[in-house]
């Protein structure tokens, strides 16, 4: 019974942080992936390149500010690839590249939508 | 690769937790289910401190579920026997009242080959001389033999035994067990003289010493010579 309880409190603690932190993944990485398709890439292909930047560097802060629970809880491939693409994309950006800008944003955004889809609860996921 | 021998610290950490709660006596069973369930802890504890890409959470989680599942069909096989049967799957009996039951062998793929063997390692080298052979849930073969084939028993021979402790260890590697002292109503006076006797002067010159079943003392000094002495 002992072992039951101690087992059972375990799971519970790191299943109930799991929970914890997709509540605020779920919030966080929704903003970020809403910002990047209806704010930069609609900023870039209208060649406003300070205000795409503005929105850029809003997801890259927001990204950062939840680095230490993301790298806890999720795959690090998944999150170098994320990060790589925020630097190109930032990079794009900077230098005024259109083509390559919306590429790297695009590409940015599928990889966000991936980590959240990749978390969820789905049976494609399980199996 | 310091980050990997933290990793490598946290899982060791993980897996003694988790031998600890699953308990010796879910170790000792060894069933079917139990030895599933020991590799797949070894290979959950393997994966992310081989693979960085894998978090250390993902293999706690994976761990911390094994255990629970563990633990929840350890607890509801105790408390049911159709499902104890269904996970670790029942006993089956090989020979019956000395008679072979070839159609569970058949069944369980066993020829006489391998039962000849088992029973062999057994110290018994003749089915003859046997009543029950059972080949246990967990793999092992038990073997009960004819009553007449059984070792003499000192109740047999009507030999009273006389009174038996608990074989303790006293000192081991110049080390004083004081608790086992106590437990067998000696005191460090006692256990001094005796070793004095010996030329002993200090604990640390005893490689061990321990008490067997009829409370003799036996002492090993540390020496070429493992020869040791016995003191009553």
């Amino acid at each position: 019974m002992r072992s039951l309880v101690i087992s059972i409190i375990a799971l519970s603690l790191i299943l109930g942080s799991w929970g914890l932190f997709m509540g605020y993944a779920n919030k966080s990485l929704r903003n970020m992936i809403q910002t990047v398709k209806n704010e930069v890439m609609v900023e870039v292909v209208q060649d406003n390149w300070d205000n795409s930047e503005k929105a850029l560097e809003q997801v890259s802060s927001s990204w950062y500010r939840g680095r230490k629970g993301y790298s806890i809880f999720l795959n690090a491939r998944s999150i170098d690839d994320i990060e790589s693409s925020i630097s190109k994309a930032l990079a794009y950006v900077r230098m005024k590249e259109k083509a390559n800008a919306l590429g790297e944003l695009a590409y940015l955004h599928h990889q966000l939508i991936f980590l959240l889809e990749n978390e969820m609860i789905l049976l494609e996921n399980i199996l | 690769m310091v980050n990997i021998l933290i990793r490598t610290i946290i899982l060791y950490l993980v897996v003694l937790f988790i031998l600890r709660v699953m308990g010796k006596g879910d170790l000792s069973k060894m069933d079917p289910f139990q030895v599933v369930v020991l590799f797949m802890i070894a290979e959950l504890a393997a994966l992310p401190i081989e693979t960085p890409d894998i978090s250390v959470f993902t293999g706690l989680t994976a761990l911390l579920t094994l255990l629970l599942l563990d633990v929840v069909i350890s607890s509801l096989s105790q408390k049911c026997q159709w499902f104890k049967n269904l996970v670790n799957g029942k006993a089956s009996i090989l020979v019956e009242k000395g008679v072979i039951n070839e159609k569970e062998m058949k069944r369980l793929r066993i020829n006489f080959d391998d039962l000849s063997e088992q029973l062999r390692i057994k110290n018994y080298p003749s089915i003859a001389d046997l009543d029950y052979v059972i080949l246990e849930a967990n793999g092992d073969m038990s073997v009960i033999p004819k009553p007449e084939k059984n070792p003499v028993t000192r109740e047999d021979m009507g030999i009273q035994p006389g009174n038996e402790f608990l074989p303790l260890i006293i000192i081991a590697d110049g080390i004083l067990y004081k608790s086992n002292l106590k437990k067998l109503a000696k005191d460090e006076a006692f256990l001094k003289a005796q070793l004095s006797i010996q030329g002993i002067t200090d604990y640390s010159q005893v490689l061990f010493c321990f008490s067997d079943e009829t409370g003799m003392f036996k002492i090993y000094p540390k020496s070429e010579s493992t020869k040791g002495w016995d003191i009553q």
